[in-house]
């Protein structure tokens, strides 16, 4: 009898754990509530994304503590009615939230994909696409973005959304059909079990002794993570893989039509200008000798019609400046140059402005 | 979901724990169909359309077969190889032809333009379309019976344990088990669950970490100094090894928990000392298929044509299992190397036995062991290259004798870890092949060290297993 509720409430455990980790919101929620110091509480990153993944914050070498703010800014004035758009990943995130005021003399800047607007075409809209490196070939791959964006507006009930494509994903036949499995399957389950079955902070020590044991016995990192050949930096082993692959001429092209294609559709839409901004990884940068170009190529392609903010050469040239040690995202000085960089393009379309 | 995940190891538990709950046959079918569906839709949803398709075009054939006589028992039997053969064609070696008569094209000057197809290559198709086509031949050669229950079929082809790499079972032995009512057996879970933690062992302990070594050699292949690339080739050998046979540990004891009993996939082929003793030994479900479904049949229509029809027939299977990992030239050489070696030694085997009896019976051993091993390190550089015209640049690099980077990717005291861990694999298989462990205390303790050493010891980069691809 003991042994068949053991069984039962077993295989309701595992049931409900499975389901769980599925759920997004589920997992949303338990995050918000495990988000503590507690005993129970998640495992947070403070030290870096790659310092967490791979649980090394015994080797203080390597711990970062990545940008979140960046300086304000104020040299221009919003009378040129302007307003700003981005399209970003986590490399910009908390610009629209925290310091706005830094992307200087604009009267608004909005996130675009899943930010509260409507474009307003009596004024001149800019539009920055800014993406990780490693993204690039999967998101422009394909003209996703347009669809990721679309899909956010129409959630948002806004109205006027710019037509969507034919066909967006390529990935399948057509003679598949469309089925929505969400409920059942989730490309994140592994990550999801493991945060709920072992992410607790109580259980850190066990996983700090399995980094110490790869660090100082085998010299290595652990899991996803692997070290810089100068012993400098942690790197994404996914990355390290990535930014070696050679990009063939049918791939280039595919891909500068793509961003031809939206830039397009984004004009139509109503966008005086649209700036494209790959930042590149920490492998690109620090080290660059395997590294496959794939940055100054899509730069510097004469097909390209988007204007370009080129932070890679900036920070090629001093790679100790704007990389964080521990953590696949810029320092505060790249966040801070990448910001800059863009008020000095604003800041001389302002003066072309003028002058007409 | 691969066998190295956490998902893996959670819905196992849900579905065997859930399997023993039940009390009767039907349930428990019922139960293993949904859960092997769920198990092949969490890779890519909609590719369960295809295997659907194949699993009721052949359930059908196989019920037609028995049924009619004469020409139309060929019929269908046709019809339902056509029905498997047709999907690999389409999904897996499409793209090949099309490129190869893009090439022949543009090498006689002439401009061929046609479709290439962009989709990923759905999971485990070889193997599953292989046991389905096993049982069409079986239903048609009289030696099984069609089977009526389309449930108990179904699971056949799609029992999750063997459905993406095997092993290619045949109907004789997994029918028969799929609808007898198995109580629940603490000495098969035991084995079971042993055996499972074997298989981890050597995919996340030694597979993954000897993957690193390998990895670096075949994208390193011009930095690499020739001893770092004789080193790749020599660890890739036990890579793929502990990979697939530590994949086939975890579907047979995944079954034997369920009281289900999978042919063995592997045999100890290390110790092999001739090429014919190892294929008798490795991957042993995929070629006793290729022996009684092609080889046979085409050497006894062939056999008037005496030692031709033997190298025709070799030629014919290993061609066919080269192209059959993939849809490559650098498989279709590996394969035919294969044949080559099969050739000459049925040729040359009264010389060699001549020569070989002047020696010592351990000399004469060895030396087959390290000669059809050495053989082995080399056709595997065609398996494990990306393109044949690679495999050649490995091969040209390692005899070159040249200096360069001798770093393999893996820090010292690892690689001599690598070595140990490989030593322990080799021992315990020859020594304790077996996986039941009788007492229950030493079972707990075998349980629980496995567990710690995989943790501690296991490299966990989600890496896939190497079969899957195919």
């Amino acid at each position: 009898m003991f042994k068949k509720i053991a069984r039962d409430l077993l295989i309701l455990f595992c049931a409900v754990t499975l389901w769980a980790s599925t759920s997004r919101t589920i997992m949303e929620y338990t995050s918000q509530k495990r988000s503590t110091d507690k005993w129970w509480g998640f495992y947070d990153y403070l030290n870096g994304n790659l310092v967490g993944l791979s649980h090394l914050d015994i080797v203080k070498k390597f711990n970062s503590h990545p940008a979140l703010g960046v300086n304000e800014h104020h040299t221009l004035d919003s009378a040129y009615n302007t307003v700003l758009y981005l399209h970003g990943d986590s490399y910009s995130a908390y610009i629209q939230d925290v310091n706005f005021k830094c992307i200087s003399g604009f009267q608004n800047i909005n996130r675009y994909s899943g930010g509260n607007y409507t474009l307003d075409r009596t004024k001149r809209n800019i539009l920055i696409i800014e993406i990780a490196e490693m993204q690039v070939r999967d998101y422009f791959g394909s003209l996703r973005m347009i669809k990721d964006v679309y899909e956010a507006d129409k959630r948002k009930e806004i109205t006027g959304l710019p037509h969507l494509p034919v066909s967006t994903d390529a990935r399948y036949l057509s003679f598949f059909p469309d089925i929505n499995t969400g409920l059942f399957f989730n490309k994140n389950i592994n990550q999801n079990l493991e945060c709920n079955l072992f992410n607790y902070n109580f259980m850190m020590p066990m996983f700090g002794s399995k980094a110490a044991l790869n660090y100082y016995f085998f010299h290595r990192a652990s899991g996803d993570v692997v070290i810089s050949n100068d012993w400098k930096f942690l790197l994404q082993k996914e990355s390290t893989i990535k930014y070696r692959i050679p990009i063939t001429s049918d791939e280039m092209t595919e891909l500068i039509e793509n961003l031809n294609k939206i830039g397009n559709h984004y004009k139509q839409y109503g966008f005086s200008e649209i700036y494209l901004s790959i930042i590149p990884c920490t492998a690109t940068i620090a080290q660059p000798e395997e590294y496959n170009n794939f940055i100054p190529l899509i730069q510097n392609d004469p097909r390209l019609a988007l204007k370009i903010i080129d932070i890679y050469s900036v920070m090629k040239n001093s790679p100790e400046e704007y990389l964080c040690h521990g953590d696949t995202h810029w320092n505060i000085n790249g966040k801070q140059k990448w910001v800059e960089m863009i008020n000095e393009i604003l800041a001389k379309n302002q003066t072309q402005l003028k002058n007409h | 979901m691969t066998f190295n995940s956490l998902q893996f190891l959670v819905f196992f538990m849900v579905v065997t724990l859930w399997f023993f709950s039940l009390k009767n046959q039907k349930g428990r079918v019922l139960l293993l169909i949904i859960a092997s569906c769920y198990f092949y839709m969490s890779f890519i949803p909609e590719y369960i359309l295809i295997l659907g398709g194949t699993i009721i075009v052949d359930y059908l054939a196989g019920l037609q077969i028995e049924k009619s006589e004469g020409g139309r028992r060929k019929f269908w039997l046709i019809l339902s190889l056509i029905a498997n053969i047709g999907t690999l064609c389409v999904f897996k070696y499409y793209n090949f032809f099309i490129d190869n008569l893009h090439e022949g094209g543009a090498f006689f000057g002439m401009s061929i333009s046609l479709p290439v197809l962009k989709m990923a290559l759905p999971l485990g198709l070889s193997f599953h379309t292989f046991q389905a086509m096993s049982y069409t031949i079986e239903v048609y050669r009289e030696n099984q019976k069609a089977e009526k229950n389309f449930a108990v079929y179904a699971l056949y082809v799609m029992f999750y344990p063997q459905l993406v790499a095997g092993p290619i079972e045949r109907p004789q032995n997994v029918l028969p088990q799929l609808k007898e009512f198995r109580p629940y057996n603490w000495d098969n879970v035991k084995e079971g669950l042993a055996r499972m933690l074997w298989g981890f062992y050597k995919k996340v302990v030694i597979a993954d970490r000897l993957a690193m070594i390998v990895d670096r050699t075949y994208s390193h292949t011009n930095e690499s100094s020739s001893l770092a690339l004789f080193a790749g080739a020599f660890f890739y050998y036990f890579q793929i090894y502990c990979d697939f046979s530590g994949y086939s540990d975890i579907a047979l004891g995944a079954a034997t928990v369920m009281n289900i009993r999978l042919i063995e996939n592997f045999n100890q082929p290390f110790f092999s000392k001739s090429i014919s003793e190892f294929w008798r030994k490795w991957h042993i479900s995929l070629y006793s298929w290729f022996y009684d479904y092609v080889f046979n049949p085409l050497f006894f229509s062939l056999k008037s044509w005496g030692n031709y029809a033997i190298v025709l027939c070799l030629l014919i299977t290993f061609f066919l299992s080269g192209f059959w990992h993939g849809a490559t030239w650098h498989h279709i050489i590996y394969g035919l190397l294969m044949a080559v070696a099969l050739i000459y030694e049925y040729f040359t085997r009264e010389q060699r036995k001549k020569l070989f009896s002047k020696m010592p019976k351990a000399l004469n051993n060895l030396l087959s062991m390290i000669l059809t091993f050495g053989f082995f390190i080399f056709a595997e550089i065609f398996f494990r290259s990306q393109t044949a015209t690679a495999a050649c640049t490995y091969i040209k690099k390692i005899l070159e004798l040249k200096g360069g980077s001798n770093y393999l990717g893996l820090d010292r005291m690892e690689l001599l870890f690598s070595v140990l861990v490989i030593v322990i694999m080799l021992c315990r298989e020859k020594l304790l092949p077996g996986h039941l462990i009788n007492s229950n205390k030493r079972f707990y303790l075998y349980l629980f060290s496995m567990v710690l050493i995989c943790y501690f010891f296991g490299v966990f980069a989600e890496n896939q297993f190497i079969y899957f691809q195919f």
